[in-house]
């Protein structure tokens, strides 16, 4: 069968068609580029965009990626996805607790009750009887999280919601063991899922706030002090790369409150800098909604961006009405539910130019990070390979607790 | 064909998979963390290779975990030339072999009167399906 070409009319106005050019038979052609494709579904669903780098499904029993952290990433068949083993992910006692709160600075609420709005403006204080000044980050803008705890007479916020709050400015006062923190410029954060617009602070003088990173985090770097389990592709920062996979939080209790610090990650380095896509989820996170009782099987969700030590947690999603933290898998502790609830998470990066596109969980993908810059650790002079990672550290707490993750995916995106 | 795979038996708690080497020198008691790799297996052969040994003796003893408590204790076969036995020269190749692999997790610990040994301790995993 001979090339051959049809020949349209010389170029119109109208819409354009994507094409390429290339030579046959001696003549210059358009080729045009088709995409086979469903109708995208109108409800939720799970993206599966992506030319399939790899599938991690660990149908055989033996675990293609490995764990760079401490603890152990080990086949599990007691907890199975689709039908195929998952990988169990245990720090197995390790505690980060020194190298899983950085960045954050927890205080004591204080001054007066005031109400805040995404344009309130209004200013808060803190107050803290530690040694050291607080590390209060100024300059642009950056987050305190309300996390209602269990007590009532703890509760940041008249509501008993929890709330992430933004400042622009913030002047520290005082010395030694009596500090004051006085922020300024503070609105309440409008985040996707939030469910308020207005939040009322109270219990000053007994509740707390996380100032700057959330408590605890998942700090710049990879945390080596827990469960680093990974997959590596070389690629010299080409393009746009997805990494998905499912989770469950499987141990008894595996996501309480300051203790978990589970993320997705995506990085590379070119030999001066490692760039990182990170998604962390804070669990534990407290609310008290109308009608129903207060419970802390809510999160925020986290990306990393900023540089080095400097690096910052951006929120970008509260997620209150579907359970997180339930159902557990745990015969040492008494729980015996094989099937649990997974969790999807995929992160979207763009190498080429150090850019976040787009994060899913579940059945919401955010795109409010996409074109925020990677994270970049200046001086990371580790392997140059881009790493598919799923972490796991246990902060403040050396109790056994396990998470699962399944279908480990990498994906070269459009 | 049988599909094995490899495991690291002197991962202590705390070591990174960076850092995780082969040749391993212990200088105090200690023990592994839980292996629990050995979960997917049929059966395991350990290879102890002793490559220097300065002190008296030292003693490597194999844990099984209790899956209803979560606790390790030891299962020694009273004949295995590896496990429970006190070492106190260098040694090549001493090998043991358990099948079939009846335990989800073990864990192995090292004790004695030693000052320093240079030593590996391998499990090599066997899967039939």
């Amino acid at each position: 069968m001979a090339d051959a070409y049809v020949q349209l009319p010389p170029d119109g106005a109208g819409k354009k068609v994507d094409t390429f050019e290339l030579q046959v038979g001696g003549s210059t052609v358009e080729r045009q580029r088709v995409l086979v494709s469903d109708p995208v579904p109108a409800g939720p669903h799970r993206a599966a965009g992506g030319r399939l780098l790899f599938v991690e499904d660990f149908a055989d029993g033996f675990a293609g990626m490995y764990n760079d952290g401490c603890g152990s990433a080990s086949i599990d068949h007691n907890i199975r996805f689709n039908g195929r083993p998952s990988v169990r992910l245990d720090p197995q006692g390790n505690s980060s607790t020194s190298s899983a709160t950085g960045g954050n600075q927890s205080l004591t609420l204080a001054g007066s009750a005031a109400t805040y709005t995404p344009t309130s403006n209004g200013t808060l204080v803190g107050t803290t009887t530690q040694a050291g000044a607080p590390a209060i980050k100024t300059g642009g803008v950056n987050y305190i999280v309300l996390n209602t705890p269990a007590a009532a007479g703890q509760w940041p916020t008249v509501s008993g919601n929890s709330c992430v709050l933004t400042y622009t400015g913030a002047v520290t006062t005082g010395g030694a063991g009596n500090w004051t923190v006085t922020f300024t410029g503070v609105n309440l954060l409008a985040l996707p899922g939030a469910p308020e617009v207005s939040v009322t602070t109270a219990n000053q003088g007994t509740a707390t706030m996380a100032a700057c990173n959330p408590n605890p985090n998942c700090t710049g770097s990879p945390l080596t002090s827990g469960v680093v389990f990974k997959r590596r592709v070389c690629d010299q920062f080409s393009g746009r790369f997805g990494h998905s996979f499912w989770f469950r939080p499987t141990g008894k209790s595996a996501a309480t409150s300051f203790t978990s610090v589970f993320t997705g990650s995506l990085y590379n380095r070119d030999g001066v800098n490692l760039w990182a896509a990170r998604c962390l989820i804070q669990t534990a996170v407290g609310m008290n909604p109308p009608g129903g009782v207060w419970n802390n099987d809510n999160q925020i969700l986290w990306y990393i961006t900023g540089v080095s030590a400097g690096f910052v947690l951006v929120p970008f999603a509260f997620l209150t009405r579907a359970a997180f933290n339930q159902h557990s898998w745990d015969p040492v502790g008494g729980t015996w539910d094989r099937a649990g609830g997974w969790h999807y998470l995929k992160l979207i990066a763009d190498f080429a130019v150090t850019q976040y596109v787009s994060i899913q969980f579940d059945e919401a993908v955010y795109t409010s990070m996409a074109g925020q810059p990677l994270y970049q650790g200046i001086g990371d002079t580790g392997a140059k390979m881009m790493h598919f990672s799923v972490e796991l550290a246990m902060a403040q707490s050396p109790t056994r607790r396990f998470w699962n993750v399944a279908k480990v995916t990498g994906t070269q995106e459009q | 064909m049988a599909r094995k795979t490899l495991v690291n038996c002197l991962q202590a708690l705390g070591v990174t998979g960076v850092s995780l080497t082969t040749s391993n020198v212990l200088t105090a008691g200690g023990n592994s963390q839980e292996l629990y790799d050995f979960a997917t297996c049929d059966a395991a052969r350990f290879y102890l290779d002793i490559t220097a040994i300065t002190g008296t003796s030292i003693t490597f003893d194999l844990y099984e975990r209790d899956p209803a408590t979560g606790v390790f204790f030891k299962n020694n076969p009273a004949s295995d030339p590896l496990f429970g036995v006190a070492m106190t020269a260098t040694k090549a190749g001493l090998i043991t072999t358990i099948d079939p692999v009846y335990a989800e997790a073990y864990q192995v610990f090292w004790s004695g009167t030693f000052t320093s040994v240079t030593c590996s301790l391998l499990a090599q995993l066997v899967n039939r399906d």
